[in-house]
């Protein structure tokens, strides 16, 4: 049995929380109250007293929200890259489809540094002690400094001679590079891919160990982790060969699968956020 | 009593002795300090999920009294650093106690 006071004390601790983790955290908490709760009433308290005892222990609500944006991403963190996930593919296919104009290469520019606006974005987080020293998932660790990787050797490039110079984000190829400079920007990008791939291929194996069933998309989250993965992959190999054969359809299979994963996990987020409307 | 740095090292000893949901460890730790580790329970939680992504722990879902709960346990990776963390604490109180002793 719990109380209006308690659902009003989740509301508050669990704010801004991803959805899932409030599923969770509000699921644990109210099954603690109710524990508490019950060992009240058989202490020989009042049904009142006995809830207002139960919710005090649990401390106070805004001092806990503090404390659990600490240790879990912010839902405001999730939607950003949410939005940063469908853009990337969005402008990289506008801009391919205009390559000859100047939108097409506006678009194409945004692409290229989106990713690495979302990485200062969350510096903050990424440097945050979390509670207890809790490191991040190494999928974490390679697809951020992957990103990294990619996008600044592009930068210098677009700083310097006003395009990316990066041999696998124009028609370039390794074979057209003419300074150990060039080669040394498109080996760190190109190490940049591969540790993307890696991430990618680590995330979509560890989906596939998670006991909870990701609201029925276990699978295809886990899948399209692991195509994604091998897509790009098999892109950088290509562009390592500069072979078109296998770059183009690899990158397009990457790109539509990423696409793909992030419906697939808006759909786990809706789904998270119907199952917290059920727990309130 | 302010109890913040230590509560996981409490977590790991409380499932060191088996599995537990969290209520049970809250209500395990304030009872064998015998009420002086009082700490407020909805900070128990960040603690183990922090565990449980470092795979100390895991958790699992199990019926109780008709009611489906979450219960952790200890993981081989947690088992060690339970020991090599209860070795410090003992150092480190003992250093301190030695301190407060000479002091005296």
């Amino acid at each position: 049995m719990t109380s209006p006071d308690l659902t009003c004390w989740l509301k508050t601790a669990a704010h801004g929380l991803p959805t899932a983790a409030a599923a969770r955290l509000c699921a644990e908490l109210t099954d603690h109250y109710l524990d508490a709760y019950e060992y009240a009433l058989e202490e020989g308290l009042d049904e009142a007293t006995a809830r207002r005892t139960a919710l005090e222990a649990l401390g106070n609500a805004r001092a806990l929200a503090n404390e659990y944006q600490h240790t879990y991403h912010t839902r405001r963190r999730y939607r950003l890259a949410a939005v940063v996930g469908m853009s990337y593919p969005l402008l990289y296919g506008f801009s391919v489809s205009f390559n000859e104009s100047v939108a097409g290469h506006l678009a194409f520019n945004l692409a290229l540094f989106l990713p690495l606006l979302y990485i200062v974005y969350g510096f903050k987080t990424l440097l945050a002690v979390r509670p207890h020293g809790a490191p991040l998932y190494i999928y974490e660790q390679l697809i951020h400094t992957g990103i990294v990787a990619v996008s600044v050797p592009r930068l210098f490039g677009w700083v310097i001679y006003h395009r990316p110079l990066i041999a696998e984000a124009t028609t370039r190829s390794f074979s057209d590079i003419h300074s150990f400079s060039e080669l040394l920007m498109n080996a760190i990008a190109l190490l940049g891919l591969f540790l993307i791939a890696g991430g990618f291929l680590l995330l979509g194996e560890r989906a596939l160990r998670v006991r909870e069933s990701l609201y029925g998309l276990l699978k295809p989250s886990a899948v399209l982790g692991l195509v994604c993965g091998v897509g790009l992959g098999v892109y950088a190999i290509g562009t390592l060969g500069n072979n078109t054969l296998v770059r183009g359809p690899a990158e397009a299979l990457a790109v539509m699968s990423g696409m793909l994963s992030v419906v697939v996990w808006s759909m786990i987020f809706f789904r998270a956020q119907g199952e917290i409307r059920q727990v309130a | 009593m302010n109890m913040k740095g230590s509560l996981p090292l409490l977590i790991l000893h409380v499932l060191g002795n088996g599995p537990a949901h969290g209520y049970r460890i809250a209500a395990l730790i304030k009872a064998q300090s015998e009420g002086v580790l009082d700490f407020k329970e909805g900070t128990l939680y960040p603690t183990l999920h922090s565990l449980e992504q470092q795979g100390m722990i895991e958790s699992y879902r199990e019926l109780e009294n008709g009611r489906e709960r979450r219960y952790y346990r200890l993981m081989a990776a947690g088992q060690a650093s339970l020991s090599a963390e209860r070795a410090e604490w003992e150092e480190y109180a003992s250093a301190v106690n030695t301190i407060l002793r000479g002091l005296a």
